[in-house]
């Protein structure tokens, strides 16, 4: 009876295995860069379904978030376009799924198409892990087309002459207001760091009972956005690095950061639970209606109106005094697909103008392309395009060149570092800057 | 005769092959593979130079990972020593209570070990939260001050031992509440007729009875607390200033956020050896006989 059993369990764990391992294989032959629509038709007619696996933050079956559902429509659009080819899109977080896509690549487990950070990029690049876009779909290109996306976002995605990336959610820091809270106040957007303290401090009060904070900022090492003390060095000294690549922090410039940082933290202007706060839980409490203003990206600003627990068409944005930190997310194709052709042309395609729009109307991003800038109208209720673009023009990227990671975070060690009691400024300056230098093998 | 014992041997050999398989491509090949990282320079896992063991000697070196994992340790053996105490104490009482209140203190008790990490530490960090928390709502309702316990450095580090202890303590319930149920009455009613006090019966036939349980729930707890990078990343994410920093965040930043794969690898394999060697001490200590 025992063996009967045993021989019945067996058969049974061979079934299921041979169930499980019974996936269709994805297309296997890359087509020439050049007959990219021609595989997307055989694909579909051959009956052989084509998957393209793409990674990023947006959940495009999430229908509360504009990003998502413009990311939805392109990919529905894209379908219709190729039959037989299938977008799926697994949602990553954001602050570490450049780092899992590293580790994927090692282990052939990458997606087709990656979105990459920023700071990242650098790694993705010596890695090897990115196809030039060359290869599949900007060899083809005209010079008009090149000229129209051509700006410090492509370039940052280029190197030895060829491009890997595109950017997509063009992005910033600056700071989110509540329009209504600054007019009812009589107030103008503040344009220097001593304007910003003072709106903040005549919008610090009680308001239907709930304690409201007039600048939120958030402090914490582990998951943030560049807080003010990166502007504050910007406005003094126009970089964050030397040119050997080591950080330039500790100094009178870093040291005005800490102390104005410092003011309104004692000043009650930013409440000092902040020091560990993530720029997620900011997010979120400024969506309770927790703070007036608050230090964010430019990207969040859709999700933030659409979450908002108050009139959310109120919130604007603007850039911070001093300079601005421009960012994005770099999207390309991974150098290792089985279809790089195919997700070379998906990737063309949310860099379109169509998609452009999409991004703009219901993601509240700014344009990708010079083109789609005049075929918006900017009026009160988009005012905050003006306010990105303007940031776009003057911003300031890190070098694509070396490695600058974790600066954001290891700029909010000296904050830290204070509001927990290190009075020596300058101390706690220079330990950020031998950390930073030390991570980055300088 | 000696043929036939050889096919016995074969056959149980054929029998526990698939689970060494298994055991030797998820535990043994990594592992490895992860000593063999550790001896090169592999930034933005690109390898690069061979380094011996360069990258041990940077760790060794550096005064933050000393300082972090004194941290660990000190974390490890509080939560620990707090999670079995207390899971002691509730397994006793329990054990004497009988019908569906025992059944859902057991049920209650192990809530916390079988949820997610992530959203238990979500939960108690939104719990902590200054103004929106409910900790500081039930403050401010009984008239006190509201405490920022995550944004400060010692009420960070008391919220970090009671969720980790919070956590296990349940399971460390469990796992004695067995032993305590497979005890053989006969042994108790008859140190009770010999005169025996509750104390006498708990520390002379009790604990010594259940000692294997007591033992591997403190190196399951140990192990658990130490590796532990979940609870400190979302409660407190290592702050404020590093103060609730472990060891393990500081191998997942270094590797996740700097990319230094090899560092990482290697601060891997000494975090390996520092839980081997707890666990190694604590069966020589207490004599247990595997």
């Amino acid at each position: 009876m025992k063996k009967v059993i045993a021989t019945l369990l067996a058969v049974l764990m061979i079934g299921s295995l041979v169930a499980c391992s019974g996936t269709p294989s994805t297309n296997e032959t890359p087509a020439p860069a050049n007959e990219t629509k021609d595989v997307a038709v055989s694909a579909g007619t051959n009956g052989e379904d084509v998957t393209i696996r793409m990674w990023t933050f947006l959940d495009p079956t999430n229908t509360s978030n504009g990003r998502s559902i413009a990311l939805q429509k392109m990919i529905d659009r894209f379908e219709s376009e190729n039959p037989g080819v299938k977008i799926v899109v697994e949602p990553q977080q954001w602050d570490t799924m450049t780092g899992k896509f590293m580790a994927a690549a090692t282990t052939g487990e990458a997606p087709d198409i990656m979105w990459c950070a920023r700071d990242e990029l650098f790694g993705v690049l010596n890695a090897g892990l990115l196809e030039p876009l060359e290869n599949l779909f900007m060899g083809s290109w005209t010079q008009d087309q090149i000229d129209d996306v051509d700006d410090g976002f492509f370039r940052f995605g280029e190197r030895d002459g060829k491009h890997y990336t595109l950017c997509l959610n063009k992005n910033c820091t600056g700071f989110f207001y509540r329009e209504d809270l600054l007019e009812a106040a009589g107030l103008e957007v503040p344009t220097t760091f001593d304007e910003l303290y003072n709106a903040a401090q005549v919008l610090t009060r009680e308001i239907d009972g709930q304690q409201v904070y007039g600048l939120g900022m958030s402090f914490s090492t582990e998951s943030n956005d560049a807080q003010a003390i990166v502007n504050w060095l910007l406005q003094e000294q126009g970089t964050l690095f030397n040119e050997d690549g080591t950080a330039k922090w500790a100094n009178e410039s870093g040291v005005a950061a800490l102390e104005w940082i410092k003011k309104c933290i004692d000043t009650g202007v930013t409440p000092a639970d902040s020091v560990n706060k993530t720029i997620e839980d900011i997010y979120t409490e400024f969506a309770s209606g927790k703070y007036a203003m608050t230090i964010a990206s430019a990207v969040r600003l859709g999700t933030s109106r659409a979450n908002a627990s108050f009139d959310g068409s109120t919130i604007q944005f603007a850039p911070l005094p001093g300079g601005t930190i421009i960012d994005g997310w770099f999207a390309g194709v991974y150098s290792g697909s089985k279809n790089k052709e195919l997700a070379g042309k998906f990737l063309e395609l949310m860099y379109d103008n169509e998609s452009d729009l999409l991004w703009i109307n219901d993601g509240a991003q700014a344009p990708n392309r010079k083109s789609t800038v005049e075929q918006i109208t900017i009026d009160d209720s988009n005012k905050y395009l003006n306010s990105m673009l303007e940031a776009f023009s003057d911003g300031w990227l890190p070098s694509n060149t070396q490695a600058f990671v974790g600066w954001k975070l290891d700029l909010n060690r000296p904050v830290q570092a204070i509001l927990t009691g290190e009075t020596d400024y300058m101390k706690a300056l220079s330990d950020a800057e031998t950390i930073f230098n030390t991570n980055n093998n300088r | 005769m000696k043929r036939k014992e050889k096919r016995t041997q074969l056959r149980s050999m054929g029998y526990v092959a698939p689970a060494m398989l298994v055991l030797i491509f998820l535990l043994v090949i990594p592992l490895f593979y992860t000593l063999y990282c550790s001896l090169y320079n592999l930034d933005y896992l690109v390898k690069g130079d061979f380094v011996g063991l360069g990258n041990y000697l940077r760790l060794l070196k550096d005064v933050r990972i000393s300082k972090s994992l004194l941290f660990t340790f000190e974390i490890t053996i509080i939560s620990t020593l707090l999670s079995v105490g207390i899971g002691l104490l509730l397994a006793l009482w329990v054990d004497r209570e009988h019908g569906l209140f025992a059944y859902l203190i057991e049920m209650f008790g192990l809530i916390p070990w079988v949820i997610s990490m992530m959203v238990a530490a979500l939960l108690w960090r939104w719990l902590f939260n200054g103004d929106l928390g409910l900790f500081n709502m039930i403050l401010k309702a009984l008239g006190h001050n509201p405490i920022y316990v995550v944004e400060n450095k010692n009420s960070a580090i008391i919220a970090l031992i009671f969720v980790l202890t919070w956590r296990l303590v349940g399971y460390a319930m469990i796992m004695i509440l067995a032993g305590l149920k497979s005890l053989d009455p006969v042994l108790l009613e008859a140190a009770k007729v010999d005169g025996a006090t509750p104390w006498q019966l708990l520390w002379h036939i009790k604990l010594p009875l259940i000692k294997t349980q007591l033992l591997l729930s403190i190196i399951v707890l140990t192990v658990s607390n130490f590796t532990n990078n979940t609870v400190p990343k979302v409660l407190t994410s290592g702050g404020p200033n590093d103060a609730t920093n472990v060891i393990t965040l500081f191998q997942y930043n270094l590797g996740f956020r700097y990319y230094q794969f090899g560092t990482s690898a290697a601060l891997s394999i000494l975090i390996m050896l520092i839980t081997s060697l707890i666990i190694v001490l604590y069966i020589k200590v207490s004599n247990y006989k595997i």
